[in-house]
Order: structure tokens, then sequence, then C-alpha cells
């Protein structure tokens, strides 16, 4: 599994069709998932490895952690966790790249 | 020569940015795109005109429509998110809906017109808040602008707590 972080607008999703074709089997937007999860209730890290499980090609995930810590409860523990996650799809990955101005940096 | 210079808020962009037009020419010419507005900003560009002190560079105030700029090489363009929001949000800007556009064609001419330029940009998409409409406009077209760019720089660097990241190399279509 190649796993690609940066941040909003970065370019992640144009750098993988480029670089990876389109026929790999991707998750994009990871951290709507958790999102998503963790407004219905459920657990996130289930969530994420039900996606593992699922052997994706390539696991797109946005950058959230570098601003403010949030006021409000949901919002940091969301950020918190999609950091968290990302760090276990990075550990689990084969590859590792963040993607800057649509440039992708192989970090792993 | 086209570089272009991204990183965090605080990162040492600008130094950066200065430090390497300098390798190209001792006349930089120094484009400077933030308006005087309030005292934040004037602290801001107070801050900037100390660290160019004794450089013997020779400042330019353009706020929006740098494609009708004429400017000796090497130049700076401090910086492409000012730019931007002039554009898309100042009364004598191009306006949202053109702004991308615009903004693009205007570095393009000026990349064609000044040989060596190092445009310095900012990362405004990892703060994981969506904003209103307006606000979310903007980052996206800075996201677009940002890559665009990218892909016609030479050179791209990152810069982190001062240090530099060479994440383009010239001849070099991507890092991957």
């Amino acid at each position: 599994m190649i796993f690609v972080t940066g941040g909003a607008y970065a370019g992640k999703t144009e750098y993988v069709k480029n670089n990876f074709g389109e026929n790999k089997i991707t998750v994009n937007g990871l951290h709507k998932i958790i999102r998503d999860a963790m407004a219905n209730g459920l657990d996130p890290y289930d969530k994420a490895e039900k996606i593992l499980a699922d052997n994706p090609d390539i696991v797109i995930c946005d950058e959230v952690g570098s601003g403010i810590v949030p006021m409000d409860a949901f919002e940091r523990g969301w950020r918190e966790t999609v950091g968290r996650i990302s760090c276990m799809f990075a550990e689990r990955a084969d590859a590792v790249i963040r993607v800057v101005c649509g440039i992708g940096v192989k970090l792993k | 020569m086209l570089i272009l210079v991204t990183g965090a808020s605080g990162s040492g962009k600008s130094g950066f940015a200065e430090n390497t037009a300098m390798r190209f020419g001792t006349r930089v010419t120094y484009i400077a795109a933030m308006k005087p507005e309030g005292a934040e900003a004037q602290k801001r560009i107070d801050r900037h005109r100390v660290m160019r002190r004794g450089k013997g560079f020779h400042t330019v105030e353009r706020y929006t429509d740098i494609k009708s700029l004429d400017v000796r090489t090497p130049a700076i363009l401090e910086c492409l998110p000012n730019l931007l929001a002039n554009e898309m949000f100042s009364p004598e800007g191009c306006g949202a809906d053109n702004a991308e556009d615009e903004t693009a064609e205007g570095i393009r001419t000026l990349a064609a017109k000044c040989e060596k330029l190092v445009i310095v940009t900012d990362e405004v998409g990892s703060d994981g808040i969506t904003y209103g409409a307006a606000t979310e406009k903007y980052k996206k077209i800075l996201g677009s602008l940002n890559r665009r760019i990218a892909h016609a720089a030479d050179e791209v660097y990152e810069v982190v707590c001062g240090i530099p990241m060479k994440i383009k190399q010239e001849g070099q279509p991507c890092a991957y």
C-alpha cells in the first residue's frame, strides 16, 4: 500500500492519477472517512482496520494538524485521530509520499 | 531560472529567498505585494525592510497586476498569497473569478521578462479547518497556483525551521 499525505489542495489526487494511473484501488479522503465515523459515534480505529483489511493500493489523506489546537472537543479529537491513524497507515505502508505544491516527496 | 520557495509561517522562507536571489546578482529587485494596511502589516513590512537593509535591494511595491511590471533581474516576488488576496479581495484587484488566470498569466509574463525570479509562497491547507466559501476558494486557487508554478519552476524548496529542503531540482519533473 502507498500512503499519500499533504495539505488540502496540494495536488495529492492529481499526483496519484499521474504517477500510478487510474486503475488502482484508491481510498481518497481518509480524513473525511475518520470524521464521518466519529460523527456517527463509531470507533475510527475499527474503521481504519477495516480499510486496511480491504488491501487498497493507495490511501490518500489530508494533513490536518498544523494549525491552532481547536477549542471544540470534536474538532480537537478528530485532528489528533487523523494524525494517529496516519502514523498507523504510514507504518504499514510500503511507501509514504507527502505532496507539496504538486511534488511528491518520498518520506518512506 | 524560476525558483519557488514554500513553507509554514515564520519558517524562514524570506531570508532564504533573499540569499538565493543574491546568488544570481547583486542588484536584486524586491517586489513587495503586501499592502501596508494596519499596524500588524506595517510591523511585518518593517521587519522585512530591516532584513533587506544593506543588501542593496531595489524595492518595488506592487499589490496587483504584476503583468505590466518591468523589473531588472534577479527579482523576488514576496509573496504570492498576498498578491492573490489583493487580486481577489481588494478594489483594485481583478476579482475572485479572474484571479487564478490573471495571476498565473502575470507570473508567466514576469518570469519571462526577468530571467531569474524567486517566488515566495505559503502552505495554507494543513490546518484541517474548513472556512467560508470565499476563503475556501482562495485556498483552492492558491493551491492550484502553487502547483502550476512548481511545475514550471527549475527548483522548488520547502523551508522548515530555517532549513531549506530542495524538493525539485533542475531538469527533474518530479521528486518522487
